[in-house]
């Protein structure tokens, strides 16, 4: 589970991994993917980075498409619709994001547990799921308390709070998943249907705010982290076996012949030479 | 007189039983297949089978996009974006392979959707008169390419010897077809029979990207219940004919 801390409107973003800040983004290594949620209820914004419009007009419950960024160090302000660096301060503020080379990353726009909006960047695990499985991580980014992760009835992630996720593999197939308070059996959220594909990674967010009473869930998925199966099985009972060399038949066929040739030949030389 | 013929009766028998066990054992030892065969060995990629390697590509919603928006004015760049509520994320069910015939060996078997088995081998339906297919991967005509695994047992100790034994007789350039659930039918043309160490298939055998490309697979080789059954799995590759 990665705990990462952000404080809105400050220059305070917490960096994606532990490299050492840079000041600008022109150290391009490689690139990085990122993607952007927007989980703050009721404000379409605008989206810069290092001063530069990038998502405008984006609304609440969208994500955009993966973005390959060159890796380095972004500043990050989101606007109000309309407003612009010159005419207003920004909603919210992140400085010096660090964008490692590779990354995969989604950049999160929400309310902290009290209700503040902030960013949060979460690092997606990428790694490869085994043959038949799926990965479900689980975001709490909503002015909510602590909470727990059912699937099929069962508590899966428990005492999840904001800004933190909790991760794991689960065989492929549909869940009914659903959100409680953590201890309890008050659903705040669900119960939904999840289908968790093979290969694929399911990231959930839980988003809004308990008190505003506009709590929802929005899904991410990063698929291609399948791997192939052990092998495959094919037969038991040994009734069809390939041997590898000459066939026992024709061995024994073969030395039956032989004796009996010898045999023949013995019969038929001795009395040629009798005559 | 009468011993002599005798003799001659029983020579003439014996060489025709030394000609009959000679010609068996020199087709065994040097089989007129013209196929690639590859014997148990290590569980090095074989050189024919080329799909690509199988990376993680970048994360690529499947949710439709209805609500991508263009920006409003100037130059920023247009960013797809995406709804991401529960509902724009529902499971598919594409049309699945529900028969497989390959007419030159008498085969045809039912096709079931299989999955992975406990110890992470692929599933495989228990009669070996029906086969499965592999339903994480590819299915035949999906536009996506891959490869479409189908495979069954060769025999079960409840069922029997099953209809796949003859694949072993399949020869280049035969033709597979595969009937669809929703009616329409997929033809493949074989292209390659290959044979691997039943521990060491290549996992190339499953990729998901590259051309489309139908993998029947059984099971082959001698028999070992103390190694855990057949030692080596027989693997034919066909290619979609006239797409």
């Amino acid at each position: 589970m990665r705990r990462t801390a952000a404080v809105a409107t400050t220059a305070g973003l917490a960096a994606l991994l532990a490299a050492p800040m840079a000041t600008a983004q022109a150290q391009s290594q490689g690139d990085a993917t990122v993607s952007v949620l927007h989980g703050v209820p009721g404000l379409t914004v605008d989206v810069y980075a290092n001063g530069e419009e990038i998502l405008p007009d984006f609304e609440p419950g969208t994500l955009t498409d993966p973005l390959t960024l060159p890796a380095g160090t972004y500043d990050l302000q989101v606007f109000a619709d309309g407003d612009t660096p010159d005419s207003a301060d920004p909603a919210i503020e992140a400085s010096g994001v660090e964008v490692p080379a590779g990354a995969n990353a989604t950049v999160v726009a929400h309310l902290d547990a009290d209700g503040n909006p902030t960013l949060t960047p979460f690092v997606n695990d990428t790694s490869s799921t085994a043959a038949g499985e799926a990965r479900l991580t689980v975001r709490h980014t909503a002015a909510a308390p602590g909470v727990d992760v059912r699937a099929d009835g069962e508590v899966l992630f428990d005492n999840l709070t904001n800004p933190n996720e909790a991760s794991g593999d689960v065989p492929a197939g549909t869940y009914s998943a659903d959100v409680v308070l953590t201890g309890t059996e008050d659903v705040v959220l669900g119960p939904a249907d999840l289908d968790l594909a093979e290969g694929t990674s399911t990231i959930v967010y839980a988003w809004g705010s308990a008190e505003e009473g506009n709590l929802d869930l929005a899904v991410q998925s990063i698929d291609g982290l399948h791997s192939a199966p052990a092998g495959v099985p094919g037969g038991e009972a040994g009734l069809a076996p390939e041997s590898q060399g000459v066939p026992a038949w024709a061995l024994g066929l073969g030395l039956t012949s032989a004796l009996a040739l010898a045999f023949a030949g013995r019969q038929l030389l001795p009395s040629r030479a009798r005559r | 007189m009468r011993t002599t013929k005798a003799a001659r009766v029983i020579a003439v028998v014996a060489l025709v039983g030394l000609v009959i066990s000679l010609t068996a054992a020199w087709s065994r030892l040097d089989p007129p297949s013209p196929v690639p065969e590859r014997e148990a060995g290590p569980p090095a990629v074989s050189t024919n089978v080329q799909a690509p390697r199988d990376l993680p590509p970048v994360a690529k919603p499947p949710w439709p996009s209805e609500t991508r928006q263009s920006p409003s004015t100037g130059s920023p760049p247009v960013v797809g974006r995406d709804d991401a509520g529960l509902g724009a994320f529902a499971a598919q069910a594409p049309a699945r392979p529900v028969r497989i015939r390959m007419a030159s060996t008498r085969i045809d078997a039912r096709v079931r959707p299989v999955g992975v088995a406990s110890d992470g081998q692929m599933q495989l339906p228990p009669n070996p008169r029906v086969m499965g297919w592999y339903r994480y991967g590819p299915a035949p005509a999906s536009g996506e390419g891959g490869s479409v695994v189908i495979a069954g047992h060769l025999d079960s100790n409840r069922f029997g010897l099953g209809p796949l034994v003859r694949l072993r007789d399949i020869e280049l350039g035969e033709s597979v077809q595969v009937a669809m659930s929703d009616g329409t039918m997929s033809t493949y043309t074989v292209e390659r029979v290959q044979r691997f160490d039943r521990r060491g298939l290549p996992a190339t055998l499953f990729s998901r990207t590259g051309p489309e490309r139908l993998r029947i697979v059984t099971c082959g080789g001698a028999f070992d219940a103390e190694a855990g059954g057949y030692q080596q799995n027989l693997v034919v590759t066909a290619v979609p004919s006239g797409r």
